[in-house]
């Protein structure tokens, strides 16, 4: 067989191999080899793409920023110095998956004075009063319409890649003050029919932790319809003070806008059934008059399922591993209330 | 709460008005604003080329940090020359034309003692992938050899097999790229693995 004839077989093969075909063996020895080679490349190829693709939405958001300007910004949040988002993200992953190498992500530590460590953090008020206004402190004001027609979030939501999250460089602007909406006693059953959705409740809480309220709010956090579904978790000290450790879950619809949070403070998972997630670390709070983006222990878990977001948020001290979180949700995902 | 949401907006508005112009100075063009469609249409393009294109640029490099910082300058650079490219069906050969001229771009810039640094830690990522010790530990022997052997291929065979088997091009719209035949790009494949073969059976290696 002339070269060029082994060259085209050889060639056939190889694309079949790339369409994910088996080729037919060869009786040729060489060629059948070659063929091996080639499938050991391959698969070296596709293990870079496999993990390359992990960084598919860093490398987007990269570029959008890019595009759009952003890297001129101002540099007190922090959030434009990469490498800085680039630790915080580092971190956040490390705690979901200690065993993975630091030096993957970069060996930049977050500059002092970047997050200030003293500033007032929002005050933490009764379970039983106001969460909605403590939520909405806790992560920074929602706008109206502003953030719905913003490409990042359109984006955001094109791709499914940050589930009810969008992230920004520049934090919110200050609020004069937080409404306070309140809310009343409801069973599951009874907040599903004002929701007019199934709600999910937790098969599970992270020891010590016992269910404080369950509230039905006529306001939603994000949604642009309907109000929001709370179950509060305390231990047994109650929620007396303001490190006093919390589990807040919140559903609502899922429609309306994104929750605004720092760049390179988010995770994305995946939930053992495939359901997307997306992890928080921090919360915006205010340090002398403004808001800044604080790395204080609070941290949520956002997926959607079935119309509903579901916002896991936990704060106070020791702050969980957040692999509760995620344990919280997947027991979630077991059981919905009709 | 409506004068913060005001506010917030207002922010919004502004920072768009801004990354609009900057990409109109990018174009050198008249201004004109970064639309949610435009950014939702080059978003699709990008889920579906990342992984191929980080693969051909991780290929050419074998660097982790290098290859994600040349794939966003090729996707930027795809994006605001969109509108140079006349025929959508050229837009892969056109993508990794722009990722080859990166990649060459770095290569000329490059100063090799950095590169050697920053190897190890790519390798315990590149490698976590999900399969028994022993295949695992098989693969990866086989996969460091043929590595390092293609390193010695010369550039023009590596260029090609890594658009073949990293981008996953087919033979035509490689030789777009490379600017030769198909004819050509199917004989270099073949030669280029042929030369890998004999050079693993020459260090005893086996592909089986």
């Amino acid at each position: 067989m002339k070269g060029r004839e082994r060259a085209n077989k050889l060639a056939r093969a190889i694309d079949d191999l790339l369409q994910g075909c088996r080729p037919d063996k060869f009786d040729d020895e060489e060629l059948e080899e070659l063929l091996q080679i080639a499938g050991i490349r391959l698969d070296a190829a596709r293990s870079a793409a496999h993990v390359g693709a992990q960084h598919e939405g860093m490398v987007w958001r990269q570029v959008l920023d890019r595009l759009q300007g952003e890297e001129a910004s101002e540099p007190v949040w922090g959030a434009n110095d990469p490498s800085v988002a680039q630790a915080r993200w580092g971190r956040l992953w490390l705690r979901i998956h200690p065993g993975r190498s630091t030096r993957l992500l970069g060996s930049h530590q977050p500059r002092s004075g970047v997050f200030e460590p003293g500033g007032h953090r929002w005050r933490k008020l009764a379970v039983a009063g106001a969460v909605v206004a403590l939520f909405l402190a806790a992560i920074g004001p929602i706008p109206a319409t502003g953030l719905a027609d913003h490409p990042a979030v359109q984006f955001a939501r094109f791709v499914g890649e940050h589930v009810g999250v969008s992230e920004t460089a520049a934090p919110p602007a200050v609020p004069a003050a937080a409404d306070i909406v309140g809310g009343s006693d409801v069973t599951a059953d009874q907040a599903a029919e004002l929701l007019g959705l199934s709600v999910l409740k937790p098969t599970s809480v992270p020891p010590g932790f016992r269910q404080v309220a369950a509230k039905y709010f006529p306001r939603a956090l994000t949604a642009s319809e309907g109000g929001v579904f709370l179950l509060a978790y305390a231990t047994d000290g109650g929620v007396e003070t303001a490190n006093s450790p919390t589990i807040l879950i919140y559903q609502e619809h899922a429609s309306g806008t994104d929750i605004a949070v720092l760049q390179g403070s988010i995770l994305d998972l995946t939930l053992s059934d495939g359901t997307p997630a997306t992890l928080v670390e921090g919360s915006w709070r205010t340090s002398g008059g403004q808001i800044v983006w604080g790395e204080d222990g609070a941290q949520s878990l956002v997926f959607e399922r079935a119309g509903l977001r579901v916002t896991i948020y936990n704060a106070g001290e020791p702050p969980l591993n957040p692999a509760y979180l995620q344990t919280i949700a997947e027991g979630m995902i077991g059981v919905a209330t009709p | 709460m409506t004068a913060m949401r005001i506010a917030l907006t207002n922010q919004l508005n502004r920072r768009t008005a801004t990354r609009a112009k900057s990409v109109s100075e990018a174009q050198s063009t008249p201004a004109r604003s970064l639309s949610g469609g435009q950014i939702s249409e080059f978003a699709e393009l990008y889920r579906q080329h990342f992984p191929k294109v980080f693969a051909y640029v991780y290929g050419r490099v074998q660097d982790k940090e290098i290859s994600l910082d040349i794939v966003s300058d090729v996707f930027e650079k795809a994006f605001v020359k969109k509108q140079s490219l006349r025929s959508p069906d050229a837009f892969i050969s056109w993508l990794f034309t722009i990722a080859r001229n990166e990649v060459s771009s770095h290569w000329r810039k490059e100063k090799p003692a950095a590169r050697a640094f920053q190897a190890a830690a790519w390798e315990n990522e590149f490698h976590h992938q999900p399969r028994s010790p022993e295949e695992s530990l098989l693969q990866k022997e086989r996969i460091d050899s043929l590595t390092q052997l293609l390193r010695a291929l010369p550039p023009r065979e590596q260029e090609i097999i890594s658009l073949k088997f990293d981008a996953e091009l087919t033979n035509r719209e490689i030789a777009q790229i490379v600017n030769t035949s198909e004819v050509n790009v199917r004989v270099t494949v073949f030669r280029a693995l042929r030369k890998l073969r004999q050079r693993m059976q020459a260090v005893g290696g086996s592909t089986g």
